[in-house]
């Protein structure tokens, strides 16, 4: 087992390299806890595979009869796909695992296995030259796509692979662009709220923060298909305060207006009022965005109501507890490259810094 | 160098169709020493030569396509995001979610936005079409003009993975495999051997109007000229369709403008040197050099050998090491052949 320890962006580097599709994510549990183990007063994972890690308050302020409690709450699991089929020929047929556009899939490169025995593929892709003019304009069923492994029969592939091996993109970490500023690979969508938090908690250690309240971090699995592992954390937790960190979608591409984009790259936290499942609370969000502008840390609004994601499912889980989200922009979400900036990043990472410590 | 990693350091080079000679550097650099002569012209063409050593000999001409296809810059945004049109018949579909390379003045990484639905008509079974693209470069309009303009080329990220078995996946194995092959081929024989001075035609410009094989077959003027380009392997979408099964080695063409009496030779050849193969026959166009090069000059006798991959024109072409061996073995029988030097001299 690797033991290394990681900051910054080789941290987010090596989180997004680890195999963690929903259900599947072993290898980032072990990673996340090899990071933090030595900040934390005390870690369990849960019967839903979430990370649940515990730093005790302390300090005047802090009531160690009933101390109060506060839930940040990330996913750790990546989109991907499942194996539904071995063909006699040796070639894979597989479901999608969480919101796959499945017009990203042709050609792509791919992961497949368990986290531990590990294979290459590609998603194959019909030549153009047999396809016909409705097959070029038109999507192929996912049922009819293929993944390549090289194997020429099922006996060949099964030595590999079974139905239930699962599957994730490829694409490795990478920065680019204008001064190396951004930021692509798979699975940043996730691991960004996940570094923030490791980030976060080194900070508290190293900076001998005393919160006057318990803090809990939980790294939710399953996040990608339903939010209720969320839900069962809250509900154990049973928080004061719930903050979500999580990826909001970036649409910020050429002419896409301001009020439909939500929110672009750069332009620092988006911070959500609400979304198709939780309306945050207005004025902890109030609060946030004040923190965000006495530590001089750039904040933006998200415009228009984005897709559902885990602060409903806290809110449920905790009996309806205030909740806020800080959120980091993601351009080509659930997709192979997904895109963000660093200096987003790091305005998450210091907001939750600057937060934990006013709440 | 190996065949696999002669294949994956001369497909990874850039040279989507039209900018042929930014490789010069690189591909002289990988088979320079496997032949005594490099010479480009004008169209971009690269002719590498190996002579027999013999006086009067006659020019064997192997010829491979060099140029991929790739796409071209139609514009850059105020966001600094660039929009693309496709040189050849680029498979559009795979392309939302690529990490493609824009070869400018420096080269500049781009991602193809994968854009929702809701963002491209709405209809989440259309797909879109190139022009709806956008490629996300991570640089302001500014600094990146300064860098790339309209019409700088674009090519797929050259990443190659090993599947199992010996299978090779990644981009522009059409045709500069086959490239590695006729390399391979070649340096594989000792120049002694050969029944005259081969001339390998690294031939440009396949993917779009075939002018390289045109031009350079009429440069060379060959005694008789074997054509090698992929065909497409059998895949579990292909049906019935009669093509070579994946794994099974060369495909020797039969179609019209190929000369049927050197192809039954080189059958013949083959078949005694145990390399694996098997025949395909073409009725009309066979969509390669092949349909230039036999009547450029006095008419060239040409024989079309083929290497089966899956996935042609996407960024992860699928081939068996093992085919790209016996195609290399075919290009060594093919040159020190005698009786086919004899027959088709002139």
């Amino acid at each position: 087992m690797n033991t290394m320890k990681y900051y910054g962006l080789e941290l987010i580097e090596q989180l997004c390299a680890e195999f963690g599709p929903s259900g599947c994510c072993d290898n980032v549990r072990e990673s996340i806890v090899t990071q933090i183990a030595d900040v934390i007063d005390a870690y369990y994972v849960d019967r839903t595979g979430t990370v649940i890690v515990k730093v005790c308050g302390g300090g005047a302020q802090y009531n160690a009869d009933k101390p109060r409690r506060v839930l940040l709450c990330t996913g750790m699991d990546e989109v991907g796909l499942i194996i539904n089929r071995v063909h006699d020929k040796g070639h894979l047929n597989f479901g999608l695992v969480g919101d796959v556009d499945p017009r990203v899939l042709g050609g792509k490169s791919l992961l497949i296995g368990d986290g531990q025995r590990m294979i290459k593929g590609v998603v194959a892709s019909k030549a153009i030259h047999m396809q016909s003019a409705e097959e070029r304009r038109k999507l192929t069923p996912v049922g009819k796509m293929h993944i390549d492994i090289g194997a020429e029969s099922a006996e060949e592939a099964k030595k590999y692979v079974d139905v239930g091996s699962m599957v994730t993109f490829s694409t490795p970490f990478e920065r680019f662009g204008e001064e190396k500023a951004f930021m692509s690979g798979k699975a940043i969508e996730s691991r960004l709220g996940c570094a923030a938090l490791i980030e976060l908690l080194r900070m508290l250690k190293s900076g001998m923060v005393r919160l006057p309240y318990d803090l809990y971090v939980a790294f939710v699995d399953c996040s990608q298909i339903s939010f209720c592992p969320a839900r069962v954390a809250a509900a154990a937790i049973k928080p004061d305060l719930a903050v979500i960190v999580e990826a909001r979608e970036a649409l910020d591409y050429p002419g896409i207006a301001n009020s439909t984009r939500l929110c672009a790259l750069g332009e620092g936290v988006a911070v959500a009022f609400a979304d198709g499942c939780a309306i945050y609370d207005k004025d902890k969000t109030a609060m946030l965005r004040k923190c965000a502008a006495d530590n001089g840390i750039a904040v933006q609004s998200v415009c228009g109501t984005p897709r559902a994601q885990l602060g409903g499912s806290v809110q449920a889980g905790a009996r309806g507890v205030k909740t806020v989200s800080i959120g980091y922009p993601v351009r080509n979400l659930h997709a192979p490259v997904q895109v963000a900036k660093i200096s987003d990043y790091y305005a998450v990472r210091d907001l939750l810094f600057a937060y934990v410590k006013e709440i | 160098m190996d065949l696999k990693s002669l294949i994956t350091s001369l497909c990874g080079l850039y040279s989507v169709s039209g900018a042929e000679q930014a490789s010069t550097d690189g591909v002289g650099k990988i088979l320079g020493d496997l032949f005594d002569e490099h010479v480009t012209y004008g169209v971009g063409n690269h002719v590498f030569i190996k002579r027999c050593g013999r006086k009067n000999a006659p020019k064997i001409l192997l010829d491979a396509h060099f140029d991929e296809i790739g796409m071209l810059v139609t514009d850059i945004t105020e966001e600094g995001f660039v929009r693309m049109t496709n040189v050849g018949g680029v498979d559009t579909r795979i392309l939302p979610g690529a990490k493609l390379v824009i070869y400018g003045k420096k080269t500049v990484q781009g991602i193809v936005c994968a854009m929702p639905t809701k963002l491209l008509g709405g209809d989440p079974e259309a797909l879109p079409e190139i022009g709806q693209l956008y490629v996300d470069t991570g640089f302001g309009a500014h600094e990146l003009k300064k860098m790339i303009s309209i019409g700088s080329p674009i090519g797929f990220m050259p990443t190659y993975t090993t599947l199992l078995g010996d299978r090779l996946a990644g981009k522009a194995f059409d045709d500069k495999a086959c490239g590695a092959c006729i390399a391979h081929g070649v340096a594989a024989v000792k120049a002694e051997d050969m029944a005259g001075d081969v001339y390998f035609l690294f031939s440009a410009g396949e993917e779009t109007s075939m002018m390289g094989a045109m031009t350079g077959g009429a440069a060379i003027l060959p005694d008789y000229a074997m054509v090698i380009d992929v065909t497409h392997a059998a895949t579990p979408e292909t049906g019935d369709r009669p093509l070579a099964a994946f794994g099974s080695g060369a495909v020797l063409e039969y179609a019209p403008v190929v000369n049927r009496a050197m192809t039954n030779m080189l059958k013949k050849v083959m078949e005694q040197k145990e390399i694996p193969f098997t025949c395909a026959a073409t009725g009309g166009s066979t969509g390669t050099n092949a349909n230039r090069l036999w009547m450029t000059g006095d008419g060239v006798p040409s024989v079309l050998v083929s290497l089966p991959i899956k996935n042609m024109h996407s960024s992860t072409e699928v081939l068996d090491v093992r085919d790209a061996q016996a195609v290399a073995d075919v290009v060594s029988a093919f040159i020190c052949d005698e009786q086919i030097a004899e027959d088709f001299a002139r």
